[in-house]
């Protein structure tokens, strides 16, 4: 790679090809600059589109259906992040602003440009991506550093990898120009639940900012599999009649309940309509909604390597009338293992696919939502109370 | 604690809101009648895994195939095996999946003819019932020659292997549905004495392609372009359906066939509906048909004495494809020297009806034509005053092109002010690529329609009077080919006959070359 020149553009003209994109005839422009002003990345954001014209001149078109801004406080974490939305760039072509700050005491900004040109159908375009490196600065003014680089009438997404604490001073910030924020539960703690529940839900039960959440995201397959189970009508009954749910999950050294328990707990819960968690030893009961019985949950979650799938079985037994079934779900490897018993005999056994879905594939779903996700509202806030229940 | 949404007693899931589909397949055993045929091998196979794939089949589906020669389950799973290998869209098979999807694939070998084949096959669906938890539920594929489709039909009934409750099963017939009016009515008849009305699924998989479904979203979701979709603005619409391919080995059907049965009686006619339909009342399956159903009742059928007027057919010579040379249709392998089959078609279509009267439509289709593309082009009329006319040469008026293949989009053509003094106009063009902007590998046409079958949606298929609609409205045009035979020539490589511009040029107008 040439030696970039302070405030200067250094095309590459070779087509070197972002990280996952493997496709012939990529062709990238860059430009890094020292203590500049965001109006400045703005202009170069410009210039390098109009410098990006395809063989003959001609100029090409911006592929673009959100901005997406990333904030990533750690280096590393930034470094991922932009390997991640790299991989996206073809599937959810958008203006991508990064936001890695720093700490430091007078404010000065650092940026960096890529403008990709792509060739498809005989067509060329160009997708853009912007690195903000401020250095000190108030975070309550994070926006003011952003606003004059996105694309106007444009929907833009924050994807938040910071601690999802919806009082950090940026994530306000950011929120407000946003209209829909993707945080992962994950990186904070159950106690953040209620307060990013109550970022979905104004008091007069419209929601401006849309929250999605990675670590709700990475249990779709468990849902799928789970839910399908009780599409059949013969067994859909035992819906009611939930007596037991095992959640197995997998926890961080220290053994507490993990993120994707409670929310997968919170999940059924409020499917299910039950309500009034009460703290037992090994997790908490909840008063059926159909039955007013109480349904107990029991978190039974081991501490496994951080690369291992969030969630590593479900088991739940119900009744209806005097049947009796036991569903369990065990994932090994990318595979889910279901097995059904009735009455204690095996009804089925089956093995379906239950991949761990990388990074830029649980973004991916994040991006393709647009509108509230009721379902997860219902989950995160059911989630919230129990968690509030285990505290106490 | 939060909103409860369902009990048992309303049979909804509550588990399933807000996944991915609303409601998924219910378990169910498939019956592939035509099992070792190239439809199972290229299309149903691959898609079926790949619903498996991506979790969309019920955990308790069956799938049993049958055909004439006799096989053993291990040997019917492992051509399935090679197929899938071979036809899916997601790369390499994954072991653990198909393991598990095939210890549910069984063979049955029969004659379609034999009602003993049809005593076979039932009991292997109970003895599958019993053991793969299905329900009882059953879906018949016919994916055999159109011969079979009424033997099938008649054994199924006979067999006693239909009713379902007062329901009955679904069956899924494959295109050509019929050859014209009377052996579709027929056909129709033979199937609603066996089967219901609303567990027919004609098929025809060009309403199960994206880009097809995405053709109501942009006139139904945007507000800009209905306002301008009518006679008032339109001067008239040309919808292309082209391959650049020939025969493809399939010369024992395209013979009998012909593009007029192969691509215009279904495809074709579909994307005029499409094109021309009022907004329907919902999405549901009924109301999407009956707007469709209303659009080929206004079409004006083409009598006998017109089609010289309104229809032109061509068969392929000698010609050359993206440089290279090829054989005339009548020296393709395995096709009929003297064939008078025809390979083009184009035909002006009159949509009678308050929004397009006085605005034809024009539509052609032809194998080994210059390029592979299906597009919409809507021909808007020039302004009502031209105000430039005395400072600058008259522009062509403004273009909508709908590309529903190969590379899907919108393209608007307008007129703009070349920047230099003075005043002289340019046509521009404003393109929006699909592609750009949805990367997302699309799923097969087949998986679409297969789980659209698995839950019962009928809204991408053709009902009974769909069917029976077009096939009437090219009667005439049928008629009058079979008595005047002799079928004009085009080179391969070209646009079609002469006679196809002929019929846009008497009208004052030309096709385009897309």
């Amino acid at each position: 790679m040439p030696e970039t020149v302070p405030g200067r553009a250094t095309v590459i003209t070779d087509g070197v090809s972002p990280a996952g994109t493997d496709v012939d005839g990529w062709h990238m422009m860059r430009w890094e600059a020292k203590s500049v002003r965001a109006d400045m990345v703005a202009q170069q954001l410009l210039d390098l589109r109009q410098a990006a014209t395809d063989e003959e001149g001609a100029p090409v078109t911006r592929a673009s259906v959100m901005n997406l801004i990333v904030y990533a406080p750690v280096a590393d974490v930034a470094r991922q992040a932009i390997e991640s939305v790299d991989q996206l760039a073809m599937r959810h072509p958008s203006r991508v602003i990064v936001v890695a700050p720093t700490r430091g005491r007078d404010f000065k900004l650092d940026a960096e440009v890529i403008l990709n040109r792509y060739p498809l159908s005989g067509h060329h375009l160009v997708f853009e991506r912007a690195v903000l490196r401020p250095h000190g600065g108030a975070p309550e003014g994070t926006d003011t550093l952003v606003i004059p680089l996105l694309i106007p009438h444009l929907q833009s997404v924050l994807w938040w990898l910071g601690l999802p604490d919806p009082s950090e001073p940026a994530l306000k910030s950011l929120s407000q120009i946003c209209d829909r924020l993707i945080v992962d539960t994950n990186r904070g703690d159950p106690q953040l639940f209620s307060a990013l529940a109550g970022l979905c839900a104004n008091p007069d039960g419209r929601s401006r900012l849309v929250l999605g959440d990675m670590a709700w995201t990475r249990l779709d397959g468990f849902r799928e599999v789970l839910a399908a189970v009780f599409d059949e009508p013969r067994r859909s009954g035992y819906l009611d009649g939930v007596e037991r749910i095992e959640i197995t999950g997998t926890r961080p050294a220290r053994g507490e309940v993990s993120v994707a328990e409670l929310l997968f707990a919170g999940w059924l819960s409020s499917r299910l309509g039950c309500s009034q968690p009460e703290k037992t030893r090994a997790g908490v009961t909840l008063a059926s909604g159909a039955t007013g019985r109480r349904v107990e949950v029991v978190f039974a979650g081991r501490a496994e390597s951080a690369s291992a799938a969030p969630l590593q079985g479900v088991r739940l037994a119900a009744r209806s009338g005097r049947k009796e079934l036991q569903v369990d779900l065990v994932q090994h490897h990318g595979e889910g293992h279901l097995e059904l018993r009735e009455a204690g005999h095996q009804l089925m056994r089956r093995t379906v696919p239950l991949p761990t879905p990388e990074e830029s594939e649980v973004l991916s779903r994040e991006l393709a939502r647009m509108g509230r996700d009721r379902v997860f509202e219902d989950a995160l806030l059911s989630a919230a109370r129990i968690a509030a229940a285990r505290e106490a | 604690m939060t909103r409860r949404r369902r009990t048992a007693t309303d049979g909804t899931n509550p588990l399933r809101e807000g996944l991915r589909y609303e409601r998924t397949a219910q378990p169910a055993a498939m019956v592939i009648f035509g099992a070792s045929g190239d439809l199972t091998r290229k299309k149903l196979m691959p898609a079926l895994y790949n619903l498996t794939l991506e979790g969309l089949l019920p955990p308790d589906f069956a799938v049993v195939g049958m055909a004439r020669r006799p096989l053993s389950n291990a040997d019917f799973r492992k051509q399935m095996r090679e197929a899938v290998d071979k036809n899916s869209r997601t790369g390499p098979t994954r072991d653990d999946v198909w393991k598990s999807f095939a210890e549910r694939i069984t063979y049955v070998s029969g004659n379609f003819n034999d009602q003993p084949s049809f005593t076979a096959l039932k009991h292997e669906l109970e003895r599958i019932d019993t053991q793969y938890e299905t329900g009882g539920n059953r879906l018949f594929y016919c994916a055999t020659p159109p011969d079979y489709f009424i033997p099938i039909i008649q054994h199924l009934g006979k067999a006693g292997m239909v009713s379902r409750g007062r329901e009955t099963h679904r069956i899924v017939i494959e295109k050509p549905f019929g050859r014209n009016l009377t052996s579709a009515e027929e056909l129709n008849r033979e199937l609603l004495k066996v089967f219901r009305e609303r567990a027919i699924f004609r098929i025809d998989h060009y309403l199960g392609k994206e880009t097809v479904q995405n053709l109501l979203v942009f006139r139904f979701a945007n507000s800009i372009f209905e306002p301008l979709w009518n006679n008032q603005y339109v001067d008239h619409v040309q919808i292309t359906v082209a391959e650049d391919v020939g025969l493809e080995g399939r010369a024992s059907y395209y013979d009998q066939a012909g593009a007029l049965r192969d691509i215009v009686q279904n495809h074709l006619l579909q994307l005029v509906c499409l094109t021309a339909m009022e907004p329907p009342v919902s999405f549901q399956a009924d109301a999407v048909r009956d707007e469709k159903v209303k659009v080929l009742r206004s079409i004006r059928p083409i009598r006998e004495d017109e089609v010289q007027r309104f229809a032109v057919r061509g068969q392929y010579g000698r010609g050359s494809i993206g440089g290279d040379t090829v054989p005339a249709y009548r020296k393709e392998p395995g096709a009929n020297p003297m064939s008078n089959t025809e390979t083009f078609v184009a035909m002006r279509l009159d949509v009678e009806n308050w929004r397009w009267a006085g605005t034809p439509f024009y539509i052609r289709t032809g194998k080994r034509l210059p390029r592979r593309v299906t597009e919409i082009a809507v021909q808007f009329k020039q302004p009502p005053y031209q105000a430039f006319r005395n400072v600058a040469d008259l522009l062509d008026a403004n273009l909508l092109v709908l590309r529903i293949q190969p590379d899907e989009g919108a393209t608007l053509k307008f007129g703009a002010k070349v920047p230099a003094p003075g005043m002289r106009l340019r046509a521009v063009n404003m393109d929006f690529l699909y592609g750009a902007s949805f990367m997302a590998q699309s799923p097969e046409a087949y998986e679409r329609l297969l789980l659209d079958v698995m839950r019962g949606d009928q809204t991408l298929f053709t009902r009974r009077d769909e069917v029976e609609t077009a096939w009437s409205l090219l009667q005439g045009v049928m008629t009058a080919w079979l008595q005047a035979p002799d079928v004009p020539l085009y080179p391969a490589g070209s646009w079609g006959p002469d006679q196809a511009d002929e019929l846009m040029v008497r009208d004052g107008r030309r096709w385009r070359h897309p």
